[in-house]
């Protein structure tokens, strides 16, 4: 508890600085992830990650120091280089955009890889501490790395905010913005331009290899919970901000524990709980409908073979014992045992001892299932010509989607028949 | 029967356009009158929308120029809209109905701004004028095929021009919304405007257009319907394949040589 009243007071200017620092990162980094992402370029991030790697080897090579300047400025020369060289070998050669986005990342990372190794084998890789540009070191942050990172978060947020609605169409349909004479290829590149400044900021905190989940999760994220795109660049510069936070929380709890890594895992966790949880989307909330569309349909299909037996028996209120219910035909493929209680406890049916019979209301469904049922078949034999042996099953599924709007259109337009294809009766709520 | 107006709202002179080094136009040319429908008829792979990403200035052409409005096509830009195909955009995409309208008002709005009260209101009217008020908040995946097509017209209507090019309007739209943008079409040619309609289907043609452009990668005829409706005339565009310039097309396209010599453009 000490620890937690410690870190979230930022008492502690170290603190202060890299919960700061890496905050402006994830959440500048996710505003500009939810325009790749919808441009379906999520893999460019990471091309584009990789290739900043040789930058900023080749800045340190250069001036001998480690000016986070510096290494910002040749790190955003050779990531902007990625992107023109991408794009070229997709201009010039058959090669497709995913091949060309490979080769880009492998060659400019292993060009990174070589000149790393020359500066570490030079002996000064201790002092310059570059390779923790690989897996990132947000602990290391200082002040002037917060400053010129929050700066540079601050353009980034600027730059979409003004050319919001230019962007928002050109990545929706480029034709459109060139047909109304926007200038596409400045907005294309002006994407490019700030994808490379967010992954340059963010591999400070998280590294090389894994700047691109900070781009594409937090949006990945944000699409499950809208469909709103103001909404969706809020919510996921919340989440960027909010797993860096946490990230950083766990490396300060566990020093051993590297930060750039924990806060992908955080926003790892809370991309995969939104793929679960969130609403409408998520997968939890599709299978409860399922589920629940299917105890719907079992209850209807309990009530509605009440009715049948008791048109059978000639007293839709006599009461049927679960033996006697589950040995009838219809029962085959209903789990009796589950909906008998359920309809019970709802009100359609009433128990005695281990008897069960209809109510009032319970006989009132069972019937607009059966009409329903026979309704359909007759439409399906009229309108659509079907044999009256090939009706059945068909009615079988849409018996239970048929809303009160289409019960009457369908009434009317087969003006209310009295049989079905099959001679049985089909029963009106009027007539009783 | 390619029959020349005068004073053109439209003037295409010797257009060839090619498409990833194989010629898909040869040499169109053509003049269109004022205040009328044009349709841009012809079989699968003549070169239909091609002809008018060029007219919009979407691909270069190897050779030939656009006149619209007897100017050049940046100095009228804002009195021309464009209907693209409705698959060529990921309609997944996290906007509204009225968002993607309010996309027609942006060269109006300019760079930086925020929308104004008034292009709302032209928003707002627009999807009145294809029955999709109800519609404006929705999300655009929500919609049906001819619903999303409405949403792309009234994105057009929003912008207010005075000549419509619309990349086929009527493909997979149900009867209901065809009639609706046909009827739409002719109010809009009754006030003035021209619409150019890129459409496939022979059948329905001759009602819905004043002016019939028939092409098959070369112009067969640009002429009123009646005249350009002839049996000779439909035979060369859906009859003949053309087999001389799609095998001339082909070489061009396999040894990568320039469709013109030099580049006017």
């Amino acid at each position: 508890m000490n620890d937690f009243v410690d870190f979230f007071s930022l008492s502690d200017p170290n603190i202060r600085y890299v919960v700061l620092g890496t905050a402006f990162m994830a959440a500048g980094s996710a505003l500009v992830g939810c325009f790749t992402f919808l441009k379906k370029r999520a893999l460019v991030g990471d091309a584009v990650a990789h290739a900043v790697l040789p930058g900023i080897c080749l800045s340190f090579l250069v001036s001998a120091t480690k000016n986070p300047l510096l290494l910002v400025i040749g790190a955003f020369i050779t990531g902007l280089m990625a992107i023109g060289a991408m794009d070229a070998i997709v201009k010039h050669s058959k090669l497709k955009e995913d091949t060309a986005t490979g080769i880009v990342l492998s060659v400019f990372f292993g060009i990174g890889i070589v000149l790393l190794t020359v500066i570490q084998q030079s002996g000064s890789a201790s002092q310059s501490g570059l390779d923790t540009f690989l897996f990132g070191k947000a602990a290391a942050m200082s002040l002037t790395d917060v400053w010129v990172f929050g700066l540079i978060s601050l353009l980034l947020v600027c730059t979409i905010l003004l050319t919001y609605k230019e962007l928002m169409l050109v990545v929706f349909d480029k034709n459109f913005a060139n047909a109304i004479g926007i200038k596409t290829k400045r907005f294309e590149m002006l994407i490019s331009v700030i994808t490379v400044l967010a992954v340059v900021v963010g591999i400070q905190s998280v590294g090389v290899v894994l700047m691109a989940a900070m781009l594409i999760t937090p949006a990945a994220a944000a699409r499950f919970w809208t469909d709103r795109l103001p909404v969706m660049l809020l919510v996921a510069s919340i989440f960027g901000a909010f797993a860096a936070v946490g990230g950083t929380y766990i490396s300060y709890l566990a020093p051993a524990m590297p930060t750039g890594p924990w806060i992908v895992m955080v926003i790892s966790i809370m991309a995969i709980s939104s793929f679960f949880l969130a609403p409408g989307k998520g997968i939890l909330h599709r299978s409860l409908k399922i589920k629940r569309y299917q105890q719907k349909v079992l209850h209807e299909n309990v009530l509605k073979l009440f009715y049948k037996t008791g048109e059978k028996d000639a007293d839709f209120y006599r009461y049927y014992s679960f033996e006697q219910l589950n040995k009838l035909e219809e029962a085959a493929a209903l789990q009796l045992k589950k909906a008998l209680p359920k309809l019970t406890a709802q009100g359609f049916l009433e128990k005695k001892k281990a008897e069960y019979k209809l109510t009032q209301a319970g006989k009132k469904k069972g019937q607009r299932i059966v009409k329903l049922h026979r309704l359909w078949e007759m439409y399906l034999t009229e309108y659509l010509r079907l044999a009256p042996d090939h009706v059945h099953e068909d009615a079988e599924g849409i018996e239970h989607i048929i809303t009160p709007e289409i019960e009457r259109k369908l009434e009317e337009k087969l003006n209310f028949p009295t049989e079905d294809p099959h001679q049985s009766n089909i029963p009106y709520d009027h007539k009783n | 029967m390619i029959k020349q107006v005068k004073d053109p709202i439209l003037e295409i002179h010797d257009l060839s356009v090619s498409y990833q080094k194989k010629p898909v136009l040869w040499a169109i040319d053509l003049t269109l009158p004022k205040g009328v429908v044009v349709g841009i008829i012809g079989p699968n792979g003549a070169g239909k929308s091609t002809l008018i990403k060029a007219i919009m200035g979407l691909i270069p052409p190897d050779s030939g120029f656009v006149k619209i409005f007897g100017e050049s096509l940046e100095a009228v830009r804002h009195k021309i809209s464009y209907v693209p195909q409705r698959e060529s955009v990921d309609w997944d995409f996290p906007a509204s109905v009225e968002e993607v309208v309010m996309m027609g008002r942006y060269n109006k709005i300019g760079l930086f701004k925020k929308p104004r009260k008034a292009d709302r209101e032209v928003v707002a009217d627009c999807l009145l004028k294809v029955n999709l008020e109800a519609f404006a908040k929705r999300q655009i995946s929500q919609l049906s095929g001819g619903q999303q097509q409405r949403v792309f017209i009234a994105r057009a209507l929003a912008q207010e021009a005075d000549l419509y090019f619309m990349d086929e309007p009527f493909a997979g739209v149900d009867a209901a919304t065809e009639r609706a943008i046909v009827n739409l079409l002719k109010e809009m040619t009754a006030s003035g405007k021209t619409v150019v309609v890129v459409h496939h289907d022979l059948n329905s043609a001759a009602h819905y257009f004043d002016w019939t452009i028939l092409l098959n990668l070369k112009l067969v005829a640009s002429a009123p319907v009646k005249e350009a409706f002839t049996a000779q005339l439909l035979q060369e565009t859906y009859g003949g394949k053309l087999t001389l310039l799609t095998e001339l097309g082909e070489i061009l396209a396999k040894n990568e040589i320039p469709n013109r010599e030099k580049k006017r453009y």
